[in-house]
């Protein structure tokens, strides 16, 4: 049962990391390679911070505004480049974040990481045992979906999808695409925040070595998987990809053949993506780009 | 001035593996237009394949090792090539940007998978040291600039003097006008991936023989590969060799300025502001 | 309103624009016409900001807008449709109605949550404007169907519509008639005159010369980016150096 409720938590967790990526990706059309940065800004304000005495949602909101500093400040140059140049121009950002968690030791402990993360409390509450993880993450899952969805039927969406669909269009009618792109930015990193703020707080141990271009990738593959530009496809995508992992790590295999198992599943996870390229781009949920 | 000497020379060697790397980067980028991400997982195969071929059961000589380890670390790209980049060839920039993504990972974590993810070592003699003017070097260091030297001279003739380098040459330049000339864009393409995948083995070997080996190798490199891309102009082979050192000594020479800690990202800062300083905007007008 | 002073533009070493002077003062629809390749588009390009000017300034309603971006320019009340028409395929026409609009408050996050009455108030005027606007130009009946599934005339026909939506002033059309069935075509022409009774400019570019002389007021030419006429339709058309540009002579 427990490990029901960790697949359970951890698919939450991820579910908003991935819905934040899709806000960018799917919805934006913005490849940000590097939006595991923002995931760690949010998981090592939370970690810092409440390990200083702050509580949990002074450090969630402080590393939301952390985030959205950085992205504004990466976006403003970035955003002038074409699509795939922004990727590796936000690439290189998010490996310059990982040496500055690996090299500020000051700060986040360096390559040693930062144990003992407590688990959030606030108004007296404290959250300790998994049922009560798993509640305080599907309440932030739902109303970030919440918060997608508006924001996606609104007039603001609607730019989005028409920037999407015809950029230069879009400008002749009088809309300031960068800004709008700088502003998805800014959400989404905000988002990749809060899912590397309960990260933290649930894993109880941080360190750079979490927070490098894999886990960007994978995240990417469940947005792909799922479906970019669609509302439930990054939860599916990672209630898939995490289910899968987690699956694995369900068969206690003995030690020697265990350390085939992570290169195992890192190849099928990478051969998954180049087979969605190739073969269904739109991914599980989304229709196909000429639909 | 000793230590400023030093680091020179350290930016030197350094600089001419990165060479390797990238003028195999910017020929593929050149000619095919699209970024190999698993470039650096060419030059890891390279080193891993030599290693394999010089210890038991194989115990090869060094020459047969590594025309073994080109021979397969080719076929690897030419994989690439078959599996990957034909049938993406005509989808958008991102998506094959994604794919090699992907596949970089799958390579990687393959030779964890087979080598696991301890550092692994050439056990060179070579290793030795000697000082020349104060400046120490080791006779593995000395053979990476001769090797660099030799393979410039090599890429110089292969394109200006033969007809396959002066055909690559086209094909990068643009493969409709190549085809409709009647060059066999097929047979060139095979070219471009095994002299780009040799370059990339050559390079991993020696680097694998200056430091060590480790399934990751690839990506800090590719960094580093592209960067020097970036420097050089795209698609340009005698750009991509000044990158090269450019990058190698900007990196030994930064650690002066900056904590050592940050030496991987000076070629991400340098990427950045090349691209940045050349600004290709988003949107391409109607 | 609109006035283009010595403006140049090369691409790589050819003057696509070379020093042209052209003075839209009065209202009304003018004519730009010109052999293929005289540099009408990349003339619109210029006007509209979608490509830098080498040399030379551009005003409109007296403010320069040579080195402003396309999206403010439509703000200020200029805007411009292209050759190829450029809806957007995979919203609704009512939707790609809607985009448009200036100020819209629901742009805004803030407002969103914030200000949801306003938003929503605002959302319904803009709907119904919209499906006025389709009335006028007979997609109303087509209001839900995706972009992409209309025929091309019905899109010019949207994006005209649609460009309508921000309220312009002057609209730069792009050879509205190519492509076009002759019904279709004498149905785009009644509009433009409405909207011309009603006060807007227009700056067309044509190819079908019928069309010029009957919609417009006064035509320029232009010939390997010059100017080499102006004047009324009926002038231009006995024009020895405008037949021998046709002519390629």
């Amino acid at each position: 049962m427990d490990f029901i409720l960790h697949i359970l938590i951890m698919i939450s967790i991820y579910s908003i990391f991935a819905m934040s990526l899709n806000l960018e990706l799917g919805y934006t059309g913005l490849y940000n390679f590097g939006h595991i940065a923002f995931f760690g800004i949010g998981a090592y304000s939370s970690a810092i911070l409440s390990k200083a005495g702050f509580g949990f949602f002074p450090p969630l909101i402080i590393g939301m505004g952390l985030s959205i500093i950085a992205s504004f400040i990466i976006g403003i140059p970035a955003l002038r480049l074409r699509g795939d140049y922004f990727g590796i121009a936000t690439l290189g950002f998010g490996e310059i974040m990982r040496l500055f968690f690996l090299n500020e030791a000051w700060l986040t402990r360096g390559p040693m990481g930062i144990p003992g993360i407590l688990p959030p409390s606030f108004f007296g509450i404290i959250i300790n045992t998994l049922p009560r993880f798993l509640i305080l993450n599907l309440i932030f899952m739902i109303l970030i979906w919440l918060f997608l969805y508006i924001l996606i039927k609104s007039p603001f969406g609607r730019v989005l999808k028409a920037i999407r669909e015809d950029e230069a269009a879009a400008l002749s009618l009088g809309k300031n695409v960068y800004l709008f792109r700088l502003k998805s930015l800014m959400i989404g990193s905000a988002i990749a925040a809060i899912a590397g703020s309960l990260w933290a707080h649930y894993i109880s141990y941080i360190s750079p070595n979490e927070f490098t271009l894999t886990e960007t990738i994978i995240v990417l593959l469940m947005v792909v998987l799922g479906g970019e530009g669609t509302l439930s496809g990054p939860i599916i995508g990672a209630l898939t990809i995490i289910g899968f992992q987690e699956i694995l790590r369900f068969f206690n295999l003995p030690p020697s053949l265990s350390r085939y198992i992570y290169p195992l599943r890192e190849m099928v996870f990478g051969l998954t993506l180049v087979l969605l390229m190739i073969y269904k781009p739109q991914g599980i949920v989304g229709r196909r780009k000429d639909a | 001035m000793t230590l400023f000497l030093q680091s020179l020379v350290n930016g030197i060697i350094a600089g001419s593996i990165y060479s390797l790397f990238a003028v195999g980067l910017t020929l593929i980028y050149g000619v095919f237009n699209f970024i190999n991400f698993a470039h650096g997982e060419l030059i890891m195969l390279g080193a891993y394949f030599f290693y394999l071929f010089i210890n038991p059961p194989f115990s090869f000589i060094i020459p047969f090792a590594l025309i073994l380890s080109l021979f397969f670390t080719s076929i690897a790209g030419l994989m690439i090539n078959r599996f990957v980049y034909q049938p993406l060839k005509n989808s958008s920039h991102l998506t094959l940007l994604i794919s090699t993504l992907g596949l970089s990972i799958f390579l990687r974590n393959f030779a964890q998978f087979i080598w696991g993810a301890q550092i692994r070592d050439y056990h060179f003699e070579l290793k030795r040291g000697f000082l020349i003017g104060g400046i120490s070097i080791t006779t593995i260091q000395i053979v990476i600039i001769l090797t660099s030297i030799i393979i410039i001279f090599l890429l110089y003739f292969l394109f200006s003097h033969t007809i396959i380098g002066k055909s690559m040459r086209a094909m990068s330049d643009s493969q409709v006008l190549s085809r409709i000339v009647g060059l066999n864009v097929k047979k060139i393409t095979i070219y471009v991936w095994i002299t780009a995948s040799s370059l990339a083995a050559i390079g991993g070997i020696l680097l694998g023989a200056d430091t060590n080996l480790q399934p990751g190798m690839g990506l800090i490199n590719l960094i580093k590969a592209f960067a020097a891309t970036l420097l050089g102009g795209v698609g340009n082979i005698w750009g991509a060799l000044w990158g090269g050192f450019i990058i190698g000594v900007a990196e030994n020479l930064g650690i002066w300025v900056i904590s050592p800690g940050y030496k991987d990202g000076i070629a991400f800062a340098i990427i950045l502001v090349m691209l940045l300083f050349r600004a290709k905007t988003i949107f391409l007008k109607s | 309103m609109l006035k283009i002073k010595s403006v140049s533009k090369s691409f790589e070493g050819i003057k696509a624009v070379n020093s042209l002077n052209m003075i839209l003062e009065k209202k009304g629809i003018y004519g730009l016409i010109g052999p293929n390749g005289s540099g009408k588009t990349t003339l619109f390009n210029l006007i509209s900001g979608f490509l830098p000017i080498d040399s030379g300034e551009i005003f409109y309603r007296g403010i320069p807008i040579h080195e402003k971006k396309p999206y403010q320019i439509y703000n200020m009340g200029l805007a411009r449709t292209f050759q190829l028409t450029r809806i957007f395929p995979k919203m609704t026409v009512i939707e790609n109605m809607m985009v448009p609009p200036k100020n819209q408050k629901g742009e805004k996050i803030f407002n969103l949550f914030l200000n949801k009455r306003k938003v929503i108030d605002q959302e319904i005027n803009i709907r119904n404007k919209a499906m006025d606007l389709l009335n006028f130009v007979g997609l109303f009946p087509l209001r839900n169907e995706l972009g992409k599934n209309l025929s091309y005339g019905q899109q010019k026909l949207l994006e005209l519509a649609r460009i309508l939506m921000g309220e312009p002033e002057m609209i730069l059309l792009d050879e509205p008639t190519a492509g076009v069935n002759p019904t279709m075509i004498r149905n785009l022409m009644e509009m433009i005159e409405k909207l011309s009774d009603i006060g807007k400019s227009f700056l067309i570019v044509e190819h079908n010369i019928d069309v010029v002389i009957e919609l417009c007021r006064w035509v320029y030419v232009l010939d390997h980016g010059e100017k080499i006429a102006e004047g009324r339709p009926n002038e231009i058309k006995s024009n020895e150096k405008v037949i021998e540009a046709y002519l390629g002579v």
